[in-house]
């Protein structure tokens, strides 16, 4: 391993840094002391080669202008590297007390022109690419391995991103997978860990190379290969038959690295950007009745459109067009860039930016969806979230990409057009999200029926509504919220006769 | 299905394109629904006040970052920076 001021053993190739092991296999820049201490063989978070026979976890390898980017920013491309980086750089230095490696540069200097520190906001990702729950790393790994082993589990199982790779059958047929969720089962068969490398961490390594150590678990190991040709096959094993796939979906046009991934992914990925993720304080703040940026009490129930039906988290792992984004994941976009004020929010935006800047062709929701997943995420070796066009094109809906000049960047060929409802998936959720955004709409606004906002169903026909505090007839009942769960004999029944005082004793009286 | 499959069976067409629609029936209900949401919810007085607050509101932050982009934070400098090449507002002049 080298010392503390000795370069590395890639320091000849202008790799620095002894943490991770390079996949290329003429160059060791992991001793095995190190590589005992990381687990099992092929658990190692690899990073790029600059030589480019081998790119992988481009994260793990810093780029000379890491320092203006707080460790992360756009990765260079091979001549860039050779261009850009002096001959002889200063490795990594490795504590001799608390071994752990640290960067050349002084943690304070990321920033250019500061000597203050380098918060994580610094970041292209605002701080949130850390998040282990944000980060996607699987894509960027050339090879994942999978660790099968028949002995006890950690005693939490966790939830790993990278666990999407198909499990062998038992022998009875039944998926492990669903052994799993079995109790009864999972009693009978030993449990599985699968796990993607990264991912492997904390207990479930701890476990793991205790495991290995001892010798008394069989632990086995196998590797699957995340490419576009694996998920295609997982596509033709586990989709409907009319289901929309990606072999033949064509993708950016831009070149790719050559690392495995394929041209375009595929719709399978969800999608944890930092630009889809979570709404601030609304939901909570609005369920709560307060106002999300103010914290106060809402006046009135929030705009309907600032909730973004669509918005609601629909979690589940599966093709992003059937979800609703956050997400990110959408067919039918709704203008988060403006959360929380809707669409009232993405006209103002329009109007400023036709006024300020004509050439920058104004500001619709549909684009800026584009522009975030084709350009403003930065999450591989280049901008975007690599997407095939079909993907992309639920973002943009029935929008003509041409109308735009200032997004003709843009994945889609030129001369695109998206007059047509786009694949049978992104129809149907359109569809779906239609009816979901006038039913969510219609449940925010029944609130205003219990302040006298609205008028009775009973007026609807000849009346304009929102005419004021008090268009609703004082004889009209009052539409209960569907979140008060009182029974209908608990509410206040104003506009009824008490029960002392029925119809026939008012007719008495 | 049925929609879906007029759609299919109508000359001059085929398309999958605009497979999924409602039906005569569904497409009236629907449009009975948006009309009510659109004329009793989203054009009501305080959903209105609402979206005039949210106007004020984007239109003075617009204004104050587009007089003073230091406001702005710093990823998104840095971003402007690397991707348009403006110079990083919060280092020294040159």
């Amino acid at each position: 391993m080298p010392g503390p001021s000795s370069p590395c053993a890639c320091a000849t190739s202008g790799i620095e840094g002894t943490r991770f092991r390079c996949d290329d296999a003429s160059c060791g820049d992991l001793s095995p002391d190190d590589a005992a201490s990381r687990g099992p063989p092929g658990l190692e978070r690899r990073h790029r080669h600059p030589g480019g026979g081998a790119s992988a976890g481009a994260r793990a390898a810093p780029d000379p202008g890491d320092d203006l980017r707080g460790g992360r920013g756009r990765p260079l491309g091979p001549d860039a590297w050779s261009a850009s980086r002096p001959a002889a750089i200063p490795c990594c230095s490795t504590d001799a007390t608390t071994r752990k490696a640290r960067p050349p540069w002084p943690r304070s200097s990321r920033m250019p022109g500061s000597t203050g520190g380098a918060p994580a906001r610094l970041r292209r990702d605002g701080g949130q690419g850390h998040r282990r729950d944000r980060g996607n790393p699987l894509p960027a790994v050339r090879s994942v391995t999978l660790v099968a082993a028949s002995s006890p589990a950690p005693r939490r199982r966790r939830s790993l991103p990278g666990a999407s790779a198909p499990v062998p059958e038992d022998s009875d047929g039944r998926r492990r997978e669903q052994a799993l969720r079995d109790p009864s089962a999972r009693a009978r068969r030993r449990p599985i860990i699968v796990a993607g490398s990264l991912y492997l961490v904390g207990e479930a390594r701890a476990w793991l190379l205790a495991a290995e150590r001892t010798g008394r678990t069989p632990v086995t190991t196998a590797t699957a290969q995340f490419t576009r040709e694996h998920f295609e096959r997982l596509e033709e094993e586990r989709l409907a038959v009319f289901a929309s796939r990606a072999r033949g979906r064509s993708g950016p046009s831009r070149s790719r690295p050559a690392d495995g991934r394929g041209h375009a992914r595929p719709s399978t990925r969800g999608i944890a950007t930092g630009s889809f993720t979570p709404r601030v304080p609304p939901v909570e703040a609005q369920d709560a009745g307060l106002h999300p940026l103010r914290g106060r009490p809402l006046p009135h129930p929030p705009d309907a459109h600032d909730r973004g039906v669509a918005d609601r988290p629909q979690r589940r792992a599966g093709a992003r067009v059937e979800r609703g984004p956050d997400r990110g994941d959408r067919a039918r976009p709704r203008p988060q860039a403006t959360r929380p004020f809707g669409h009232s929010g993405e006209r103002v935006l329009d109007r400023l930016l036709r006024a300020s800047h004509p050439q920058a062709g104004g500001f619709k929701h549909n684009y800026q969806s584009v522009r975030v997943v084709d350009r403003l995420e930065k999450r591989y070796d280049e901008p975007g979230l690599n997407l095939t066009h079909d993907v992309a094109r639920g973002d943009l809906q029935a929008h003509d990409l041409e109308a735009r000049p200032s997004h003709s960047r843009s994945i889609f060929p030129r001369g695109s057009r998206f007059e047509s409802g786009g694949t049978l998936e992104a129809q149907v959720v359109n569809w779906s999200d239609e009816i979901a955004q006038q039913t969510h709409d219609l449940e925010d606004g029944l609130p205003l029926a219990q302040e006298d906002e609205i008028e009775a169903p009973g007026d609807l026909a000849g009346r304009p509504a929102g005419g004021g505090s008090r268009t609703r007839p004082r004889h009209a009942p009052r539409l209960a919220h569907p979140r008060d769960d009182r029974r209908a004999d608990e509410r206040p029944r104003r506009d009824l006769p008490r029960p002392d005082r029925g119809a026939g004793s008012r007719r008495t009286a | 299905m049925t929609t879906s499959d007029a759609v299919l069976r109508a000359p001059g067409t085929g398309s999958p394109d605009d497979l999924v629609a409602f039906s005569d029936r569904g497409r009236h209900d629907y449009r009975e629904l948006k009309e009510f949401v659109y004329r009793h919810v989203i054009h009501s007085f305080p959903v209105s006040r609402n979206d005039g607050h949210a106007r004020r509101v984007i239109t003075g932050i617009f204004s104050a970052y587009r007089e003073n982009p230091r406001l702005l934070p710093d990823y998104v400098l840095l971003g402007l920076h690397e991707d348009i090449g403006v110079r990083f507002l919060r280092a020294r002049c040159p």
